[in-house]
């Protein structure tokens, strides 16, 4: 099975073969293995992994809004934005995390702001779970 | 002897000016370079997005308000793209102009303006037509989650319906040498054009795991972003592009003022030299008679 993610600044996979992919869907996570039937759906914020041919352990990554499509033998995703674990620092995401919420204590914010800051709080949850 | 030396300050002065425009253009190429890797790196994420959405949009026969196309079309934002600074040889200019002349020829139409970048900006203040809105810094802060920003923005406008209609103008990257100025129309968006990969599939057993209506929506939204970012894109290069060449330009008209300042400088000292040898000649015949 043929993984590919791409992103609007880089191409982070190009047919990559896998053996096992989780993807984190809108509704849940979706496992998916070689011959799954055709399938669409976007992806929530969330972690992505992914396993080698012959490895035991998944590769991970964090992932914003995406689509993913399931083809015959291949996987796209289209992902936002994708970070790996090099490029996370553990202080700098708790920093930034305090700062979201901090901010969200502020009560005269609009539900168009509070719904933003949400995000980047789920967002910022997601890079957290991947440190671990 | 006083033209000599005016001569020579001139000739270290042009040389100055060369070594400045010099530094621009290597800074400008470093820049055009990064700024084209930037467009190879959307390409494939843009051609995705955009046949995907098509098949969703075709093969399911969902409507959507922004792939509608409304029959008259009376209140039209267009989007200028220019840069913050000059030196660019024709960039801005043309576009400015483009625009205008857009403007003059839609009169009947209800015509507003969004700036991107300084010269846009002062070109039509001065000519005093307003504009709804704008932004600076493109080519520093240049990413895609300002390019959704912007877009966020825009598409508010147009569901609101505050226009019917959002136009983009602005140079595209053809080559390094050369620019194009390019009008585009970015909403509604016009999928009749997109290539279809799998529409045959996609309506036989695709299990939506996201029901298509959603899935569209979220997809246009990411297009219309995509469009945005990848016209940013090619502003800032085509920017870079024509700043390296008119700065290559410039270095190369220094360096013809320096020869031939060099050559008459050459020359005047040539005769100064032979005016007092025959002096002294002269003076020495005299002593002798």
């Amino acid at each position: 099975m043929k993984l590919t993610i791409v992103t609007p600044e880089k191409k982070v996979l190009d047919s990559v073969t896998v053996q096992e992919l989780l993807v984190p869907g809108a509704k849940g996570e979706i496992g998916i293995l070689p011959g799954h039937a055709p399938l669409v759906s976007t992806l929530g914020t969330g972690v992505l992994k992914y396993r080698l041919p012959k490895e035991k352990t998944f590769k991970q990554m964090a992932v914003s809004w995406g689509y993913c499509e399931v083809q015959a033998d291949k996987v796209v995703v289209l992902a936002e934005s994708v970070e790996t674990k090099k490029e996370l620092d553990k202080h700098k995401t708790t920093e930034t995390l305090k700062d979201i919420l901090k901010q969200l204590e502020n009560i005269h914010l609009s539900p168009e702001e509070i719904r933003k800051l949400r995000k980047k709080e789920e967002e910022q949850r997601t890079f957290l779970k991947l440190l671990d | 002897m006083a033209g000599l030396k005016k001569i020579r300050s001139r000739i270290s002065s042009v040389k100055n000016t060369e070594q400045i425009t010099q530094a621009m253009k290597m800074v400008a190429a470093a820049r055009l370079k990064k700024a084209q890797m930037r467009i190879l790196n959307l390409r494939p994420y843009a051609e995705n997005i955009l046949s995907v959405m098509a098949d969703v949009a075709l093969s399911c026969n969902i409507r959507h308000p922004l792939l509608e196309k409304k029959e008259k079309m009376k209140k039209i934002l267009l989007v200028v793209l220019t840069s913050d600074r000059g030196l660019c040889g024709g960039f801005n200019n043309n576009i400015c102009r483009f625009a205008e002349n857009f403007y003059h020829s839609q009169k009947e139409k209800d015509l507003g303006f969004f700036f991107i970048g300084k010269k846009a900006k002062n070109y039509f203040r001065f000519r005093g037509i307003p504009s709804v809105g704008e932004m600076f810094q493109l080519d520093r802060e240049i990413s895609y989650p300002l390019a959704g920003k912007v877009a966020h923005q825009l598409m508010n406008n147009f569901s609101d319906g505050k226009y019917d209609g959002i136009y983009f103008i602005y140079n595209s990257f053809q080559s390094v040498i050369s620019q194009k100025v390019i009008k585009e129309t970015f909403l509604p968006i016009d999928i009749s054009e997109a290539p279809l990969v799998h529409q045959n599939q996609f309506s036989r057993d695709m299990i939506f795991e996201t029901p298509p209506e959603e899935l569209l929506e979220d997809l246009i939204e990411k297009h219309f972003t995509v469009q945005v970012y990848r016209c940013m894109c090619e502003s800032v290069a085509a920017e870079y592009g024509a700043r390296m060449s008119s700065m290559d330009n410039a270095t190369r008209n220094a360096q013809d003022i320096v020869s031939r300042l060099t050559l008459t400088f050459n020359k005047m000292r040539q005769s100064a030299i032979t005016t007092e040898l025959i002096e002294v000649s002269s003076g020495a015949e005299a002593m002798k008679g």
